[in-house]
């Protein structure tokens, strides 16, 4: 049995290591989508904590990285995966030159960064804070499902609201959406104060 | 002093003014309005000699910068002493915002150039193969996934447009039965399995619009394979064992 500990923080326990690495690895190799550390807890049947998990996968990346292991687990879209190193690429760019895409124009970058700040959120408040245009990129991103249509508006019209995916996630190695940036001025995003603009207009 | 710019480059009216009011080694806080707005105005003519279209919110801009320096002429103060919001204000907080999306999106662009050197083991290889249901992890379907799953079968080679006219001989309603009745018998049925048996469209549309109402009314779920993408519509009282099924491994 694992010794319980009151505040939940796991030290490192090597006999841990040796006794479940390859059954972490087992999982997230074989799992069919980002594996959280919450499925690995299940998956145990609860023989491990889930900071116990969160510790065995930084050991094991840092054994990965120790004896030169082609890939590594990366936390991305809430959940583990295995992923190449960055110096395979030259040769998976060759292999797999079918299915690597287009780079996101700039425009389309801009619209994903105030969709990703501020969904759900209409085109015409995109449009008004970058100041053109969107149709164009809209599309863009919605045939590249890095967003998608999350509602309507109680605004006039009841127009669509766009709200990031979780290929979105995945595309730029993001773990959750809390992870992204901060900007500076935040108290401009508060749900908060989202909530009363809705009120206000309704 | 002539612009040394290349229009072309300019997302829209804020990006430029953000380079404008850069070039000008200003803070942005306190623009030279009279002078930011010639410049602005010196860029729309070298677009127009360029024969370049200029875009509306270009000219918008344009519009509310000269409204700003009118009204940066009139007094601070309004009769009773009170102060007046510096007109510049409203325009300055779009540009700060701006440029804060402008930063994220660098951001973006940084981590997408990251993440193109890395790869990861793709998890649909078995797409072609007809897959196990309780293999699948599904997801919400969208409104797009819908639109663009009804276009494909709109678009299928063995839809026939007949103009024979025939009267009509099921309602939506009719429909919405037929497609509970054959849940009650298989509790998972494919969408496509669904809308292919349709031969002529306007069987498909009656049938999609049935669909439509049946998950309005919350009597089926629809869930689409996240590898697979192909579309499920589940008896609820299934869907919970479904769900257990697949969240309990091993069983």
């Amino acid at each position: 049995m694992i010794e319980q500990k009151k505040d939940g923080a796991a030290l490192f326990e090597w006999h841990l290591f040796e006794d479940y690495r390859d059954v972490l690895e087992a999982l997230i190799f074989g799992a069919d989508a980002p594996l959280s550390a919450e499925k690995i807890v299940t998956a145990l049947a609860g023989k491990l904590e889930i900071a116990q998990v969160e510790s065995l996968v930084e050991t094991l990346n840092r054994q990965y990285q120790e004896t030169g292991n082609a890939f590594e687990i990366t936390t991305v879209a809430g959940g583990y995966r295995f992923r190449t190193r960055s110096a395979y690429s030259p040769y998976l760019r060759r292999l797999l030159k079918a299915r690597i895409r287009q780079k996101l124009s700039y425009p389309a970058l801009e619209t994903l960064a105030v969709i990703s700040y501020k969904q759900p959120v209409t085109k015409a408040e995109i449009e008004s804070l970058r100041g053109v245009a969107v149709d164009g990129s809209l599309r863009t991103l919605l045939s590249r499902d890095l967003i998608r249509i999350s509602g309507r508006a109680k605004a006039p019209g009841r127009p669509l609201l766009y709200a990031t995916t979780d290929s979105f996630l995945v595309y730029f190695g993001i773990d959750t959406i809390t992870d992204l940036p901060q900007l500076k001025e935040i108290e401009l995003l508060l749900p908060e104060e989202r909530e009363e603009e809705a009120t206000a207009t309704e | 002093m002539a612009i040394q710019i290349k229009v072309q480059d300019f997302e829209g009216p804020l990006d430029l003014l953000l380079f404008l009011i850069r070039q000008s080694e200003v803070e942005i806080t306190d623009i030279p309005i009279a002078s930011i707005t010639r410049q602005y105005l010196e860029a729309l003519e070298a677009m127009q000699q360029l024969d370049l279209e200029i875009a509306g919110e270009f000219i918008l801009m344009a519009a509310t910068l000269i409204q700003i320096k009118a009204r940066m002429l009139l007094p601070r103060e309004s009769y009773d002493g009170e102060e007046i919001e510096d007109p510049r204000k409203e325009l300055v907080d779009r540009l700060l915002e701006y440029q804060q999306f402008r930063e994220i999106a660098d951001t973006f662009s940084r981590l997408e150039q990251e993440q193109r050197h890395h790869f990861y083991r793709r998890q649909d290889d078995f797409a072609s193969v007809d897959p196990d249901i309780r293999d699948l992890t599904l997801q919400d379907v969208s409104l797009i996934d819908i639109a663009r799953a009804f276009g494909g079968i709109m678009r299928r080679d063995t839809v026939r447009s007949w103009h024979r006219l025939d009267p009509i001989k099921i309602t939506v309603e009719e429909q919405m039965e037929l497609i509970s009745d054959r849940l009650m018998h298989n509790p998972v049925i494919s969408w496509d399995e669904l809308l292919a048996e349709q031969s002529q469209r306007i069987y498909l549309v009656i049938t999609f619009l049935a669909i439509l109402e049946l998950m309005k009314a919350q009597r089926i779920i629809v869930r689409q394979g996240a590898d697979s993408g192909r579309i499920w519509v589940f008896r609820p009282d299934h869907f919970g064992n479904w769900m257990q099924m697949y969240y309990q491994p091993g069983v």
